[in-house]
């Protein structure tokens, strides 16, 4: 019984941390119950796209995919398109949806090549490769766009004629799914669109892990030498992954951005990597298991911490920006403690597993 | 070969939908003015696609933003004999062209100038 509690403990350590953080805060930032609630239904409708298109890639074993920041460029790209031949309502986000694509596609293939020549190392490597994917972007939005791919209109220009503004307002699309179907309970909105098309994700990955490649997946995710052995092609159905988790990344950042109704060209992409991570870890997910639970859980968690923080560090220090400092702190702060964390786990494990086998050819040896 | 024909099949798919969606999604500006050519009513009301009802002063232009192609436009003002007038006309907007619909003569068959658009450069 002890036992059970305390694994329990170890393997929830990091929400349960979160949690005793938030009831502390919650009383000191002195914000009602009321709008901290309405806060998580805007957020989660707002970011669950992206932290649940985390999930495949910890399937299949490649650890957290940092990645998503790519499929995040190709989502801003469409909208870029988008905005630029001025497509309005849902038909532009369902235009920018099909422009992000192909793109992610293109992207989650690539990055899905590089993290197979580098096994073992997928998060560092998929890190290093959204700043060299960063590079690209950043080159085509700045240089190519308005030079090599024609721009018409002037507003997301930038006024030597070439490259797009640093901020793009989105106000052709803003909020248009989470607004064309609204649903009213007590003082509470609920954008129910956006709900719907996120339990269709949540259905679909579900769905997907019982299909014969998500089992390849979950194979894979356990011992990728047996996977191989067993017959599954390793590279391709990783690459898969990468590929799956990169266009939910796209679609992912274009109901996000839709939802804020502006976009800052080159910064967008890099913050939602980071952030969607910490989110999922939040919610008790490792670089080795990761469930919906602990993607919705997460967000819940990981933003009422950022509602609060910077009101509790008000009203504690006078100062809002200590409240922002301690965000920033605790988002990266909480990445690094999980993955020390998983380490140690990994590590007590193969201890545990050493351990045993020693006992049993110990125990052969005597007999 | 079925695989191959399927993927297919899907390219061409979203392609004929993006088409589509940027047909039916393109934002199109529309000059509503109020300047007849023998009598221009003091003020006018007009509804574009069953919005809110705007006004439009005598000899006064106004831009708006219509979505897609196919458009009605509903106008309501006080014609020479002083009788209150209301008239709805259909009208589509086409990529390049620049449309003014003029609501004093929206009884005429010179309602709705169309003209090509000149070039930015």
């Amino acid at each position: 019984m002890e036992n059970k509690g305390k694994k329990f403990l170890i393997n929830n350590i990091v929400p349960i941390v979160i949690l005793i953080m938030i009831v502390m805060a919650i009383p000191i930032s002195g914000l009602s119950g009321g709008y901290l609630v309405q806060e998580m239904i805007s957020r989660l409708s707002r970011n669950s796209f992206l932290v649940l298109s985390l999930i495949i890639p910890v399937v299949a074993g490649m650890g957290l995919n940092f990645g998503i920041v790519l499929g995040a460029m190709a989502g801003q790209l469409g909208l870029i398109f988008i905005t630029d031949w001025r497509i309005v309502g849902m038909e532009g986000i369902l235009l920018a949806v099909i422009i992000s694509l192909p793109i992610a596609v293109l992207l989650g293939i690539l990055g899905g090549y590089i993290l197979n020549k580098a096994k073992g190392r997928e998060m560092i490597t998929s890190i290093i490769m959204g700043f060299f994917i960063n590079g690209v972007y950043q080159l085509i939005v700045l240089y190519g766009m308005g030079n090599i791919i024609p721009m018409t209109n002037k507003k997301i220009i930038l006024s030597r004629g070439y490259g797009i503004r640093n901020a793009i307002d989105l106000k052709s699309i803003r909020q248009v799914l989470d607004k064309s179907m609204v649903v009213k309970v007590g003082e509470f909105t609920i954008p129910l669109l956006t709900i719907l098309i996120i339990g269709a994700l949540c259905l679909f990955i579900v769905w997907f892990r019982k299909t014969k490649l998500g089992q390849d997946m979950r194979a894979i995710g356990q011992d990728m030498e047996i996977a191989k052995s067993a017959g599954i092609a390793v590279e391709k159905t990783r690459i898969l992954s990468i590929v799956i988790s990169t266009v939910l990344a796209s679609i992912g950042q274009i109901i996000f951005l839709q939802n804020i109704g502006t976009m800052n060209t080159y910064n967008s992409h890099e913050q939602i990597g980071m952030f969607s991570i910490a989110a999922i870890l939040i919610g008790g997910a490792t670089a080795a298991k990761a469930s919906i639970p602990n993607a919705l859980g997460g967000i819940v968690l990981f933003h009422l911490m950022f509602v609060i923080s910077p009101r509790a560090g008000k009203e504690l220090v006078g100062s809002a920006q200590i409240g922002e400092f301690f965000r920033v702190f605790i988002s990266y702060g909480i990445i690094a403690l999980t993955l020390v964390l998983h380490q140690w786990r990994r590590e007590q494990e193969n201890k545990a597993e050493r351990k045993k086998m020693m006992d049993i050819q110990l125990s052969g040896g005597e007999k | 070969m079925k695989t191959i024909a399927t993927r297919i099949g899907v390219v061409l798919a979203m392609i004929l939908l993006g088409i589509f969606l940027f047909i039916s999604g393109k934002e199109h500006a529309v000059f509503i003015e109020n300047k007849g050519e023998k009598y221009t009513p003091k003020n006018a009301y007009y509804i574009l696609d069953g919005k809110k009802e705007v006004k439009i002063k005598k000899k006064k232009k106004k831009r708006e933003y219509l979505k897609g192609v196919n458009h009605t436009i509903e106008v309501r003002f006080k014609g020479a004999d002083g009788i209150e007038k209301k008239v709805v006309k259909e009208f589509k907007t086409k990529m390049g062209k620049k449309i003014t619909i003029n609501v004093a003569m929206i009884e005429n068959d010179s309602w709705m100038k169309i003209e090509e658009l000149k070039s930015k450069k």
